[in-house]
């Protein structure tokens, strides 16, 4: 479990992007709670921090996919894998972030496009 | 549109077995194409009739037709075909029905037999599809004569790895049929490769979306950005033939739309990797990697059993991309080849079968690998890898607009020149045009 940032840091329907540990974390505030996601879209690796939040779903800039940021799970394509999700714990006033291995790109299992 | 650099080609043409020299582009027009034939019923019924039967189409894998006996069966529209390895070594093509009442005698994608006999009344025939035995044939008062009701056979003939056949009993040579491509991958040896994935995906799409996809490399930096970074999209060679195209895609370098060409990004370090070059080691910027590994594969090619002298030092790296006209699609690499054959759906111009097979060349050392299964399955069932994912996702809308109303049809760039030639390619299969070789 990591401290991120403050809970007085992001307003409600706002996110930001931190790198913890190496890994880039999205943290997101909807409806009072804080969720947190690996900051990649599943589909073609864009940071989902530059994109927009529409109430839970968070939408990528470059080719609209939607995830829901409670889960992770896809909301809309051309996205067809969740996005890893991140458990949230609010303790002395900062948010924190309990990390896990993320999801990584589909690899083929064979050839040179990886 | 900036592009910041020029990739460095291959220094010596002339001592390329491939031929590398840039064809001169056919001026093939400027209109849109019309998006009707990616749907309409009328226009998949002319394909059938005037191009599916009357080409050259890629049957089976030769490792699937190693022993006398061994068959495969293989689907194109509303044919199913099979093709054997005699007693004799002979490859043979012949439909899938028997002569008797239409029943299938070949069943499974593939095996190993002696005679084909059908399950409906045992009607039985050899490895060349003549009939051999007919039971109470004595209670057809007409005869039943083997020598008349033998199944119908199909040219075939084979090049390289595969076996190929044709619904057209007047069909040309296979060589002549496919031209260019003998001489220019003859030096890849694919006979020598092992087959290690083979998969048919049903795509919720026409065939040609799926060939026009892999036809050009605009579509690179909005459909696969992560590959900017280990490929090059716009410095590619674009060459027409007769029926057939290529481009040369160049690998191991950052596109030259990005400005920084220098940091190594972790997919090109993957792409060292599996080149046999440390990136941990390497000296260079990512402007050095793509002739480093060539180099690399020079020096070490003989040590790890590989033969590569009949090919060039940009094969080594660079992705050489062809069309067969009219379906394969061909990824090719010094030590490999990912081929997409589409197949058009049997009924619906909105579907179709994207076949998509890797073959690799194994160290001489190493025991042949176990065939990999054929597995069959609907788009999203299943990932095909990110790049291919990528590809695949955009492919049902892209079907979608071509029923639109409101689509006008293909409005096409010169990156897209390769679309354009398939395009009049089959254009000149439809209209019965002889086909030109275009200079």
């Amino acid at each position: 479990m990591k401290p991120v940032i403050r809970i007085s840091e992001l307003d409600e329907g706002q996110m930001c992007a931190h790198t913890v540990e190496g890994v880039d974390v999205l943290i997101c505030q909807v409806e009072g709670n804080f969720y947190a996601l690996h900051n990649q879209c599943s589909h073609a690796r864009q940071k989902l921090s530059q994109g927009r939040l529409r109430g839970f779903e968070v939408i990528c800039p470059l080719h609209g996919a939607r995830f829901d940021v409670r889960s992770g799970e896809v909301t809309s394509a051309p996205a067809a894998r969740p996005v890893t999700s991140f458990p949230v714990t609010l303790e002395g006033g900062k948010v924190h972030v309990t990390l896990k291995q993320v999801d990584q790109p589909a690899r083929p299992q064979f050839g040179p496009l990886n | 549109m900036t592009v910041y650099r020029k990739i460095e080609r291959f220094a010596d043409p002339q001592k390329s077995r491939t031929p590398v020299e840039k064809m001169p582009d056919p001026d093939l027009g400027h209109d849109f194409i019309p998006k009707e034939r990616y749907t309409s019923q009328a226009f998949m019924a002319e394909e059938w009739e005037r191009v599916w039967t009357k080409v050259w189409l890629m049957g089976a894998w030769i490792g699937d037709l190693k022993n006398p006996g061994d068959y495969v069966v293989t689907e194109i529209g509303k044919e199913s075909v099979v093709i054997t390895r005699d007693e004799n070594n002979q490859f043979n093509a012949f439909y899938n029905v028997c002569s008797h009442r239409g029943n299938q005698v070949a069943y499974g994608a593939s095996g190993n037999t002696e005679t084909f006999r059908c399950s409906y009344h045992l009607w039985e025939y050899n490895l060349r599809g003549e009939l051999i035995h007919v039971p109470d044939a004595e209670t057809f008062r007409q005869g039943a004569p083997c020598d008349k009701l033998s199944i119908v056979r199909l040219p075939c003939q084979a090049w390289s790895g595969w076996v190929w056949f044709s619904l057209n009993p007047d069909i040309e040579p296979l060589e002549e049929f496919l031209g260019i491509i003998v001489p220019h991958l003859n030096p890849y040896h694919f006979e020598r490769m092992q087959l290690v994935n083979d998969v048919t995906v049903e795509w919720e799409c026409n065939w040609k979306t799926s060939v026009d996809a892999f036809n050009e490399t605009y579509h690179v930096a909005g459909t696969h950005p992560q590959l900017m970074s280990m490929l090059e999209d716009m410095d590619v060679q674009i060459d027409c033939y007769e029926r057939h195209n290529r481009y040369l895609i160049p690998f191991g370098c950052v596109s030259t739309h990005v400005e920084d060409g220098e940091t190594i990004s972790q997919a090109l370090k993957n792409f060292m990797r599996m080149n046999h070059l440390d990136p941990d080691q390497f000296q260079g910027t990512g402007l050095d990697v793509r002739r480093a590994v060539q180099r690399n594969w020079r020096a070490k090619a003989p040590d790890l059993g590989f033969d590569f002298s009949e090919l060039n030092d940009d094969q080594l790296t660079d992705d050489y991309h062809y069309l067969i006209f009219p379906n394969i699609t061909l990824n090719i690499h010094c030590n490999s080849v990912m081929i997409f054959r589409q197949r058009p759906h049997e009924t619906d111009p909105n579907r179709m079968y994207y076949d998509l097979q890797n073959y690799s060349l194994l160290p001489p050392d190493q025991p042949e690998p176990q065939r990999p299964l054929h597995r069959h399955f609907k788009h999203g069932e299943e990932s095909l890898g990110e790049v291919l994912d990528q590809d695949a996702s955009n492919l049902s809308m892209v079907q979608k607009g071509m029923n639109s109303t409101g689509y006008r049809g293909l409005w096409i760039s010169d990156q897209e020149l390769r679309v354009r030639h398939f395009h009049k390619t089959l254009d000149d299969y439809l209209h019965r045009q002889p086909i030109r070789w275009m200079k």
